[in-house]
């Protein structure tokens, strides 16, 4: 998605009388193992950076090039993390929607429109506006997505030093055959939701 | 298509609204726009405003108010369609969205009801 499209919704939010516009979106709700991130981006207004888009479409060393450049650009960034523990004690849906409601409480701003990522709505009371597949079609949502997706892969790779043998720091957490085989074998260690099931890799 | 009696009653709502527009000293600068995003009937202009419209034609009032037919989901498509709109025409002027409906009553002349700045979900 060009740049232009990416920033027509924000320009048009603010034409609506909202300036102010943080993007909101989270990663690793469907993770077997690790915490959800997400993150609330408020860009400067005529945010010159190029390239930023959904973060499922770029490589990782792209998102952590943007990653960097955004916070240069003068982005307001703020974070919301839920443990794996915490999914297992209220459901995953409940822990993404408080993750990001931590993440916008981080931003330390006050927004006059919350762009959130999908049908949820959040409960807040702020001005929110939810928009499916908003990370490809608003740019302070998708530089939400590039926020969220950075700093939980540079977790998972930490924890991967520490709970090696799952494989962390090349699936994430996520249900890939290896993952599953390791967790046939060697049981689950902290990180995992235990609430969550998996499919049982074949032999 | 044409031949299916809504599409052409639809037509003919949009038509109504069309005209309602012009009396009020609109410009009609687009009408059906098309992307991936959706659809927006009406797109007009007057001086430094540009108003996207949905238009809703219906022959009772009992059903659902026109209004009321514009739910969420097609709020989404048309904010999304707008954006994409905008991303590729150069406007630095307000923007606005309406809803107008038009409500067909046999032997009486058809109500126009225009909403402006129908969404304020937030």
């Amino acid at each position: 998605m060009s740049e232009k499209t990416l920033s027509a919704l924000p320009r048009l939010f603010d034409r609506l009388g909202r300036p102010l516009v943080a993007g909101v979106d989270e990663v690793g709700r469907g993770c077997l193992a690790g915490p959800v991130v997400a993150a609330a981006v408020v860009l400067p207004p005529d945010c010159a950076l190029s390239g930023i888009d959904d973060s499922k479409k770029l490589t990782a060393r792209r998102r952590e090039e943007l990653f960097g450049e955004l916070a240069k650009a003068g982005a307001t960034i703020g974070l919301g993390l839920v443990s794996a523990a915490e999914v297992d004690r209220i459901n995953v849906l409940q822990a993404s929607l408080a993750a990001m409601v931590k993440a916008l409480g981080a931003l330390r701003l006050v927004c006059d429109l919350v762009v959130v990522d999908g049908r949820q709505s959040l409960p807040l009371s702020l001005p929110q506006y939810p928009l499916i597949r908003g990370d490809s079609c608003c740019l302070p949502v998708a530089a939400a997505s590039i926020v969220a997706k950075v700093v939980r892969d540079r977790q998972m790779i930490y924890y991967d030093q520490r709970f090696p043998g799952y494989g962390f720091a090349r699936h994430k957490g996520y249900g890939t055959t290896f993952h599953r085989r390791a967790l046939s074998e060697h049981g689950p260690c902290i990180l995992h939701r235990r609430s969550f099931r998996y499919r049982p890799p074949d032999k | 298509m044409s031949d299916d009696p809504r599409h052409t009653f639809g037509e003919w709502g949009e038509g109504m609204a069309v005209r309602r527009l012009e009396a009020a000293g609109f410009e009609i600068e687009a009408r059906g726009f098309r992307c991936r995003f959706g659809e927006i009937d009406i797109i007009a202009r007057k001086a430094d405003l540009l108003v996207f419209c949905e238009v809703k034609s219906r022959r009772r009032s009992d059903f659902a108010t026109p209004f009321e037919a514009v739910g969420r989901t097609k709020q989404q498509r048309l904010i999304k369609t707008a954006g994409w709109y905008l991303s590729r025409r150069d406007w630095d002027g307000e923007v606005r969205f309406d809803v107008i409906a038009v409500l067909a009553r046999p032997g009486k002349r058809p109500e126009v009801e225009w909403i402006e700045d129908a969404f304020s979900w937030w």
